[in-house]
């Protein structure tokens, strides 16, 4: 996962079984959410265990999503039940007002509780293999064969700056949990998740650990929407971190990360058809993401409506699987769920080892080519204007790619 | 201005206007809020002669639903934006532009200020629309309690 190859996870939801099946090929791994595996554990582990013992031989692993308990949640979900009972969370919400309630051995306890789900996933969660190994098409998979989460992410929450006792409680709990890993199953990889509201913060952050791979997050970083003073913060603080010999994964993001491969980042996390950025704060909300076509020349979703006119002026194409066969309005909700991953892919496989100059540069040839190609579009002015405001985040990026 | 304080106030005195200006039939469909490329479709009608027809509701300020009827314009044969006050005159030549009629609901009644003219449609993306539309209509059939 930290290796030379940029990793591509997918993050997983419960109704994306059909789709992440299908998909088997256009991604690395699988990024399990907590709440996911927790709630529905038998087929949550059915279905990604017989992914691990495939001949694909997917590698998952389980994000703790412990920010959920960093607020207070009005109405938790039966999911938030079960993944704050698997960690063994506190539900009182004194906690949440003061971390430093934590105590060592309630600490101890949580990393305890995780680093044994997470190392007896296969067995606690198996029980439903066979039914999925059918559907696989492989009726002949052994649970034996499958494997345990790739490297467990330890607990941890969001935090600004070094004195934020949020980051106190982080490295408390990673440095128990990679402990109790150790204890269990020695030579699993325990990965420390920082995460943080703020771009400025994280070179910071980062800089004060001494662990060489980590998964980085920063809280609500729209790749289309932030300003290139945030996008340069995150690039450089990627950047240095490499220099100093650490390997780092995105846990949300978009084609942004995937052009911070230029300055060292190893792979990125998405969910499919959105998921490129998150708020922690709006992680107790969930749901699917709305039907959207990606765009690969802007980088970005749009209404498949907008694709199909752009796609009939022939301002867009897409060779992947789906459009093959179809224009974007005539694509179904799954289609475009898969069309979107594939396109993804296809931006790593073709962006991969490049400088961040030289993909500066091919961003511009990309942008120039799209304008000119809409400009003299035969096309109703405000679809064209509609689909210009869909690329004005490029030239950000491009300036970022030079600044960095 | 001032009788109608919501878009879907707008909807029912429109739809009986509809009817009596033989717009829509015994064999028609109606569907409010139909689910279509990501998006709901304020009302959407189908007549007997399998023509389809897209409405999209505002009270007032008609841009962003001179957007979104555009789009309709795409996959219905034609596409409308109804509004309770008469749409400035870069509205109305807003929609002339991209091909979108448009509909006052008055006082008396509403009343026609600019046709919408015919699309022509994919048939493969109209074949998509029309089973849309059936299918949503279907579901209303079963969810609804007999009149």
């Amino acid at each position: 996962m930290f290796g030379a190859k940029f990793f591509h996870l997918l993050s997983y939801g419960a109704a994306d079984q059909h789709t992440v099946r299908e998909l088997r090929g256009a991604y690395d791994g699988l990024l399990v959410p907590g709440t996911v595996a927790a709630f529905q554990r038998e087929g949550t582990g059915g279905f990604v265990l017989t992914l691990s013992a495939s001949e694909a031989r997917t590698p998952y692993v389980i994000d703790p999503r412990s920010p959920l308990f960093q607020q207070v949640i009005d109405e938790p979900k039966k999911s938030h039940v079960s993944l704050r009972g698997i960690l063994g969370l506190p539900a009182d919400a004194d906690y949440v007002k003061d971390p430093a309630k934590f105590g060592q051995p309630l600490v101890e306890e949580v990393a305890n509780n995780w680093a044994q789900f997470n190392c007896h996933y296969q067995a606690k969660a198996g029980a439903k293999f066979e039914k999925y190994a059918k559907r696989l098409g492989t009726p002949d998979l052994k649970l034996e064969t499958a494997s345990a989460p790739e490297l467990v992410l330890a607990p941890y929450f969001v935090a600004n700056e070094l004195y934020d006792p949020w980051w106190d409680l982080s490295s408390r709990l990673h440095a128990a949990t990679r402990a109790a890993v150790a204890r269990l199953a020695p030579g699993k990889p325990c990965v420390r998740v920082v995460a943080t509201e703020d771009a400025g913060a994280l070179s910071s952050l980062l800089s004060s650990l001494e662990e060489a791979h980590l998964f980085v997050w920063v809280s609500d970083l729209n790749e289309a929407k932030a300003s290139v003073g945030e996008l340069t913060a995150y690039g450089r603080a990627i950047r240095d971190a490499t220099a100093r010999g650490q390997s780092l994964v995105a846990l949300y993001g978009g084609f942004f990360a995937v052009l911070l491969a230029t300055v060292g980042l190893r792979g990125v996390s998405h969910g499919i058809g959105y998921g490129e950025h998150r708020n922690w704060i709006e992680l107790p909300q969930s749901g699917p993401p709305p039907a959207r076509y990606y765009l690969p020349e802007a980088h970005c979703y749009v209404r498949p409506e907008l694709a199909d006119v752009l796609w009939g002026a022939q301002v867009t194409r897409c060779d992947c699987p789906v459009c093959k066969a179809a224009p974007p309005i005539l694509l179904e909700y799954h289609d475009l769920m898969m069309h979107s991953v594939h396109c993804r892919a296809q931006e790593i496989r073709a962006w991969q080892g490049l400088s961040s100059q030289e993909a500066a540069a091919r961003l511009v040839a990309e942008h120039k080519d799209f304008a000119s190609r809409l400009k003299e579009a035969e096309i109703k002015q405000p679809f064209k204007e509609e689909a210009a405001r869909h690329a004005e985040h490029v030239p950000r990026w491009i300036a970022v790619l030079r600044e960095i | 201005m001032g009788r109608y304080t919501t878009e879907r106030e707008l909807i029912h005195p429109f739809v009986a206007w509809l009817a009596s200006n033989r717009r829509v039939g015994p064999g028609s469909v109606v569907v409010e809020e139909l689910r279509w490329s990501g998006r709901k479709v304020d009302l959407a009608t189908l007549t007997g002669a399998n023509r389809a027809t897209a409405y999209e509701f505002k009270l007032n300020g008609t841009k962003r639903a001179l957007e979104q009827a555009a789009y309709n314009g795409l996959a219905f044969d034609r596409s409308y934006v109804v509004t309770a006050v008469r749409p400035s005159e870069t509205s109305l030549r807003m929609a002339a532009e991209v091909g979108v009629g448009v509909i006052v609901v008055e006082r008396g009644g509403p009343r026609l200020i600019r046709p919408s003219p015919p699309s022509a449609i994919d048939p493969r993306i109209r074949r998509k629309l029309l089973r849309t539309i059936r299918e949503a209509s279907d579901v209303r059939c079963q969810v609804l309690p007999p009149a």
